[in-house]
């Protein structure tokens, strides 16, 4: 089996609102990773677009950005269910020899009720009466940890903390205020137990990658970083409760990319993690699936300053979706963050990158994990 | 080219009008998914890697997949959601194939979903695909986009309504012959002609139904292709194109991009004389004008010519290259199933499981996909035995 590369990237500055529609903004974008990457686009094969109609307020609205993302009378696609599925689409065109060179981007432009979008996304009978929709499930899940004693709302607060101090140092971040621990913990209730600053903001922007086969990528560049592992995994949107907090999808995902790029000891083998955590617990409650602790540790990782962006173990220091959460180009833009942890720490090789759909709310989620790292650091 | 990934299932459920459809999304699923394992004789367990293929909004929902449990989400495998408009099911095919080729996964279950399941009026939906600025004021429906085509095609190469009559007549009467099309009343061009006019110059039994029915088709990569069946259809080339969003700019004349596709995959699979090389075409024609301008940009005619096909009876059943033995989607149109059922079809032609629609023992086939709001994307894939 061949290597796929990523060879250019690049990405906007995010906030609340675009000054630019989506098209544009993925022209920017699509444009200065094809600059980065020193090509040009009648040079890319492929063109893998992520987003989902609803949070682009248009149906089939791959007809809008796919071409402006170097499309135009190419090999295009869009792959819902986030930008690592994207990533996933474009590393299968070129290992299967359909691509050489193929760009993946993704842009937010539009505003919209994420709270209708997710609601519609559940099953119509059961489901939206309740109603279910993203924060709902959220706060579910954060029951859930706060009930069986796996995190206290103090480590709620101080994960949302992290992420907002780490975000703080990050140029491209939409939310760059800082909050500390005091401001999280006395921000208004949203949906209990969860706080108004331990939710995820719509954030607008776009972000572009370009991958290259073994041959082009060793041609571009001569220290390119690789995907040595890439999975996907799903899970049932009406298992028990206790399935879904056993995210065996999730797992699935990061059992197969670990494999893949030969993770044997995350803990020792990875150097920076950049996982969607579009509420706070999200964090905490993936700590144990991703490696980094056993079953019950998350809270002690967290609270010692492991995870933090100058911990021994980074975890989302980008600041993570706390600070900038795009529900198109998302996974894209935390693909984007990982590959700028690698460029600017001395000695970091390898990062993992976790993705899903949640953004809609879980049950019914789908993930992807990959694992990119330079051969040499 | 090395022969990498084959249809060796298909699974069908049966079609009808949208309006009386009482299954739901989660019956068709499993209906669709269950046929397509029992021809193969697997179960959902052994299948590695699911594509989902729908338009959203369609459906009434958001990310319908999120909330079936056919495609083994029980058994958490990876679920692809491939959404490019109407030709949603041939980029999922193309999904599906580079999964398998890439070496990622070795069985692949492709679902072509009945997008227009549950919506009130799909031409609201299709409305706000267009660009917002200039053309969403306008309203303009399919059926204008198509008209527009079908109408510069027909004052550019001297055709009359009665051929748009006649090759939307050949879909209606093959249709009687295939149990799955939804629309089964094998109208003459004569009563094509009677029917009443949409948007000049398309009458209603030129347009396609709004149906409902689901298909699923599973991959397999070569190995255990040869090991599950025994007549694997293999992909032997496939890909995508996709023109300008802004669709003011474009001369409705031709599918010109869909020449430049046609030449790419023929380029890989070694097709030189299209009307000779291909045996059994499926191709996607929602009004059937757009079957005759498919010709021409697929090289089955020389530019213009389209019409001489249809007149000499070469695209017939029982002709030197059958064109839509199902009927078309002019007969049966479930959104992204029609996609998907175009690849389907084509297999179980090469298979020689097309029952009352087969043709006699035919090797290669096309076929192609389409979507956009003004059908901007198109795909083709080139199937051989």
């Amino acid at each position: 089996m061949g290597k796929v590369g990523i060879v250019g990237y690049s990405l906007t500055t995010f906030r609340d609102d675009a000054d630019m529609s989506s098209d544009e903004l993925v022209f920017v974008a699509a444009s200065a990773a094809l600059k980065d990457a020193g090509v040009d686009r009648g040079d890319l094969d492929a063109v893998s677009v992520a987003s989902i109609d609803a949070y682009d307020g248009i149906t089939i609205s791959n007809g809008w950005t796919a071409p402006a993302g170097g499309g135009y009378g190419k090999d295009a696609t869009r792959i819902q269910g986030g930008g690592v599925a994207a990533v996933m689409s474009a590393y299968a065109s070129i290992l299967s020899g359909a691509a050489e060179l193929a760009l993946v981007a993704g842009g937010d432009s539009v505003r919209f009720d994420d709270t209708v979008t997710s609601n519609a996304s559940y099953d119509v009978f059961f489901n939206r009466p309740i109603p279910l929709f993203n924060l709902s499930s959220y706060a579910l899940l954060a029951t859930s940890l706060l009930r069986s004693g796996a995190a206290t709302e103090e480590d709620f607060a101080m994960v949302a903390a992290k992420n907002y101090r780490d975000g703080a140092g990050n140029p491209w971040a939409h939310v760059r205020a800082g909050y500390s621990i005091g401001d999280v913990a006395s921000s208004p209730m949203a949906c209990w137990p969860l706080r108004s600053l331990e939710i995820a903001p719509c954030s607008k922007g776009a972000c572009a990658l370009v991958l290259a086969s073994e041959r082009k990528a060793r041609e571009l560049s001569d220290n390119p970083v690789w995907i040595s592992g890439i999975a996907g995994g799903s899970t049932p949107c009406f298992g028990s409760w206790a399935e879904t907090m056993e995210m065996k999808g999730l797992r699935r995902a990061i059992t197969r990319s670990y494999r893949m790029a030969g993770i044997g000891n995350p803990a020792k083998d990875v150097d920076a993690f950049e996982i969607f955590s579009p509420a706070a617990p999200f964090e905490l409650a993936y700590y144990e699936p991703l490696g980094l602790c056993g079953k019950g540790g998350a809270p002690e990782l967290l609270r010692g300053g492991v995870t933090s962006g100058s911990g021994a173990l980074p975890v989302n220091p980008s600041g993570g979706a706390l600070c900038t959460n795009p529900g198109n180009c998302g996974g894209v833009y935390r693909v984007a963050s990982a590959l700028n942890f690698l460029r600017d720490h001395e000695g970091a090789r390898r990062a993992v990158v976790q993705d899903s759909d949640i953004n809609l709310g879980i049950m019914g989620e789908t993930y992807h994990v990959m694992v990119v790292e330079k051969e040499r650091a | 080219m090395e022969k990498k990934a084959a249809v060796i299932g298909i699974g069908y459920t049966t079609y009808c009008s949208n309006r009386k459809e009482t299954r739901s999304k989660a019956d068709l699923a499993y209906e669709a998914v269950r046929n397509a394992l029992d021809m193969v004789g697997l179960s959902i367990g052994d299948i590695d890697a699911s594509v989902y293929t729908s338009v959203d909004g369609f459906e009434a929902t958001v990310r319908p997949a999120r909330m079936l449990e056919a495609f083994g989400q029980g058994l958490n495998i990876p679920l692809v959601d491939v959404n490019t408009g109407g030709s949603a099911g041939g980029s999922g095919f193309k999904e599906a194939v580079h999964m398998i080729e890439a070496g990622l996964h070795d069985i692949v279950l492709l679902y072509g979903a009945p997008t227009f399941n549950n919506v009130v009026d799909n031409q609201q939906v299709l409305n706000t695909a267009s660009p917002p600025v200039f053309e969403k004021p306008f309203g303009i429906g399919a059926v204008h986009m198509g008209a527009f085509y079908a109408a510069r095609y027909m004052r550019e190469h001297g055709i009359e309504e009665y051929d748009y009559a006649r090759v939307a007549s050949k879909n209606h009467r093959a249709a009687v012959k295939n149990p799955h099309a939804h629309l089964r009343h094998g109208f003459s061009p004569e009563e094509v002609l009677e029917s009443p006019m949409v948007t000049w110059p398309i009458r209603l039994y030129e347009c396609c139904p709004t149906s409902s029915g689901a298909v699923a088709m599973i991959l397999a990569s070569g190995g255990r292709a040869k090991e599950l069946c025994d007549t694997p259809v293999w992909v032997r080339a496939i890909s995508s194109i996709a023109d300008t969003f802004l669709s003011g700019f474009k001369v409705y004349r031709d599918f010109d991009k869909l020449k430049i596709l046609a030449k790419k995959v023929y380029e890989k699979a070694g097709i030189r004389n299209p009307l000779k090389d291909f045996d059994v075409a499926e191709l996607f024609n929602p009004f059937a004008p757009f079957e005759l301008m498919e010709y021409d940009a697929l090289g089955f005619c020389e530019e213009g010519k389209s019409v001489s096909l249809l007149r000499d009876g070469v695209t017939e059943i029982d002709g030197e290259l059958p064109v839509n033995m199902s009927g078309g989607v002019v007969c049966t149109n479930s959104g992204i199933s029609s996609a998907v059922n175009r690849h389907a079809e084509i297999a179980l032609q090469l298979m020689g499981k097309a029952e009352g629609r087969q043709v006699k023992s035919p090797e290669v086939g096309l076929a192609h996909s389409w979507g956009g709001n003004m059908g901007q994307f198109h795909t083709l894939a080139v199937l051989t035995l």
